[in-house]
């Protein structure tokens, strides 16, 4: 069954348990975003020198928002496209739950590591550095390497169930890829058009299968270094595929959220939901755009073949002509002149769009090789991801989450929210500029200890940080009143 | 090219960026047909298209040329003249000389006894002027000169434990 039709609901809600589903994998995410967030505050803090960390908790604290960022932005984009899949695809309860156990091992995984264990290597968990941290022991380590293990495992049974369900629905993959929609001429039949939600779903499963082989591929021989079968791993080789893994696992969180655009933006613009050339255009590249810019984190290694360092960079700026002629004009034709209705997700989409740009921009000349010799591992960096993050990704996934509880429950929304969101974006803008700002000033990033003359940006960007605290509690707030009554309508759980 | 130079290009584009998206935002109550809208998006894409392409072609050449790799350090700056061994441990640098030569070519021959590190130079007024990663099992070659006198850092920028911060070496350009 298709549903292009623009007046129905962003999301099916004829099969409940998967709404339910989508409800928990959201709900999860979001819990934790709010906890990694205050630590996040705790380390600018720290960095304005006005809550003095010492160095060991610092990077603790430091790996947990890294790794718990990442993973919690992911599984609430995964839980936003399968409310939308449900409206055409049949999905199955069972096949997500299981995602959503193994991938959820992770959280006690980590925090034996960290708070245990003690480790405190970073979120990408560089090789060699999580066996030989000095301060921690190996299994420790391990542990780091199994919470990825768990990520991966249950991104990978997610990604499967994507792949499969909409491959069937489509007959094929190239069909479930709308190549027909791509390569089609005006003298043929009708070409097989899938939905916006499920050429998305077919493109990010594909990332996230081969993203998921990738870390295989690294974590394999790390496991067996650990056991002694390995004496060490090459670090040129693991810096490949950890990035690899890490990159392309981030990387892909922003366009699941984008595809939860494409499925909200109908709501309210009255525009869009379908699958035209230049939509399937943008989702076939994206598929190549999130897979192979990772070498672009390893160009300040010089030992690694120039070739690599040249994909790096041609991949990495291919991305700016195809997001910005495909996803952020075709977007952005459907709110300009559209007589969009303003409401908190909108509201959310159309910020989501600027930030996401401001963090391209950083991401486009951080990825210029000779600029990236000047902003590799400076607070550049952190201001290029968190803007995607922070005005993208959180922006679009908040913005559906909020619609979708409002929508399910039928409590509308106060007018005066909508101030909260719009002081929302003020306020992520003025933290990233901020952000920006330090990393032309050679700050580094990842640096427990700051010296004085960077602590002023740092205290800049305090007040910022919580401005966005606090519009999103007054966000929260306004969405808590339909919770109840959303958890009521996706009816009582029942697997398949 | 230093990082002012590359902030005013970030806020010029932000700005330029943000009166677009604007510009967007304003037009929503002014009600348009969805078909003219996509027929001049459709037409806007086809301009855009080639130009953007050409001029990241362009810079992509430009890009390499001025890349921090020997090959076209050599040719950019030139021939090493002075040669310094680095290596690097959790948590400090050994270099073996502290004292460098102002307007001499320089190599420096990085490596690691141990994790990853990040072979970071700092200038006497505290901003980062170059770096290469300082990778186990690895020798990574960074070329360059020296055209201020004073005093440099070494920070280390690949995150390596709980004392990367403190990481710090000192020599003197003169």
């Amino acid at each position: 069954m298709s549903d292009h039709s623009i007046d129905s609901p962003a999301y099916g809600l004829e099969n409940k348990p998967i709404l339910r589903v989508s409800l928990v994998y959201m709900l999860t995410g979001f819990v934790i975003f709010l906890i990694m967030g205050i630590l996040g505050l705790m380390m600018r803090l720290d960095h304005a020198g006005w809550w003095v960390l010492s160095p060991d908790w610092f990077y603790r604290i430091m790996t947990l928002h890294g790794a718990g960022m990442v993973a919690a932005l992911l599984m609430a984009a995964m839980g936003g496209i399968i409310a939308i899949l449900n409206k055409t695809v049949k999905l199955s309860a069972r096949w997500l739950w299981s995602a959503y156990v193994i991938y959820s091992l992770s959280v006690p995984f980590l925090l034996y590591a960290v708070l245990i264990g003690g480790y405190a290597g970073g979120w990408t968990a560089l090789d060699p550095l999580p066996y030989h941290g000095l301060t921690w022991g190996k299994s420790a380590g391990v542990m780091m390497y199994v919470t990825f293990l768990a990520v991966g495992v249950g991104f990978l049974i997610y990604c499967v169930h994507l792949f499969d369900v909409t491959r069937r629905k489509a007959g094929g993959v190239r069909r479930a890829l709308a190549w027909e929609v791509i390569f089609s001429r005006k003298s043929n039949a009708t070409p097989y058009e899938p939905e916006v939600a499920e050429l998305a779903a077919m493109a990010t499963s594909i990332i996230g299968i081969v993203t998921v082989f990738g870390g295989i591929l690294v974590l394999a021989p790390l496991f067996a270094e650990a056991a002694g079968l390995l004496k060490s791993v090459n670090p040129l080789y693991s810096k490949n595929f950890i990035m690899l893994f890490g990159h392309s696992i981030a990387n892909v969180t922003i366009y699941i959220a984008v595809a939860l655009v494409y499925g909200l933006l109908p709501v309210y613009t009255k525009r869009g939901g379908h699958t035209t050339k230049f939509v399937a255009l943008a989702w076939n590249f994206t598929i190549i755009l999130v897979l192979t810019p990772p070498p672009h984190h390893l160009y300040q290694d010089f030992a690694q073949p120039l070739g690599l360092a040249i994909i790096g960079q041609v991949a990495s700026w291919s991305i700016a002509p195809s997001v910005l002629l495909l996803t952020i004009l075709g977007n952005l034709s459907y709110i300009y002149r559209s007589g969009m209705r303003w409401a908190v997700p909108s509201v959310m989409i159309a910020l989501g769009f600027w930030g996401w740009v401001f963090g391209g921009i950083g991401g486009t000349i951080d990825s210029a090789i000779p600029a990236n010799n000047l902003l590799h591992n400076t607070l550049w960096v952190p201001a290029h991801f968190h803007a995607y993050y922070l005005l993208g990704v959180t922006t679009f996934v908040w913005g559906y989450l909020f619609y979708l509880i409002s929508d399910l429950s039928g409590v509308k929304e106060k007018a005066s929210t909508k101030i909260a969101a719009w002081l929302y974006g003020i306020a992520g803008a003025g933290f990233l500029l901020v952000f920006f700002l330090s990393g032309a000033d050679s700050v580094p990033r990842r640096y427990a200890v700051h010296l004085p003359e960077w602590n002023l940006l740092a205290a800049i960007a305090v007040p910022f940080v919580l401005l966005t605290i606090f519009s999103l509690l007054w966000i929260i707030w306004d969405m808590m009143r339909g919770l109840s009554g959303a958890w009521r309508n996706t009816g009582a759980p029942k697997l398949e | 090219m230093t990082q002012k130079d590359i902030l005013i290009i970030f806020l010029v584009l932000s700005a330029i960026w943000t009166g677009i998206w604007l510009k967007v935002i304003l037009s929503i109550p002014n009600i348009q047909a969805e078909e003219e809208v996509t027929a001049n998006a459709n037409t806007l894409r086809r301009r855009l298209a080639f130009p953007m392409i050409a001029t990241l072609i362009v810079l992509l050449t430009a890009v390499l040329y001025w890349s921090p790799y020997p090959i076209f350090r050599e040719r950019t700056i030139g021939k090493p003249q002075v040669t310094v061994n680095v290596d690097s441990f959790q948590w400090g640098w050994v270099l073996d000389t502290k004292e460098i030569p102002l307007n001499k070519v320089v190599e420096f021959n990085v490596s690691s006894r141990d994790v990853n590190h990040g072979f970071a130079i700092y200038n006497p007024e505290g901003r980062l002027v170059t770096q290469t990663q300082a990778m186990p099992g690895y020798v990574n070659q960074l070329i360059f000169k020296f055209d201020e006198p004073g005093e440099y850092t070494i920070r280390c920028l690949e995150y390596c434990g709980v004392s990367h911060h403190a990481m710090i070496a000192t020599f003197t350009v003169n």
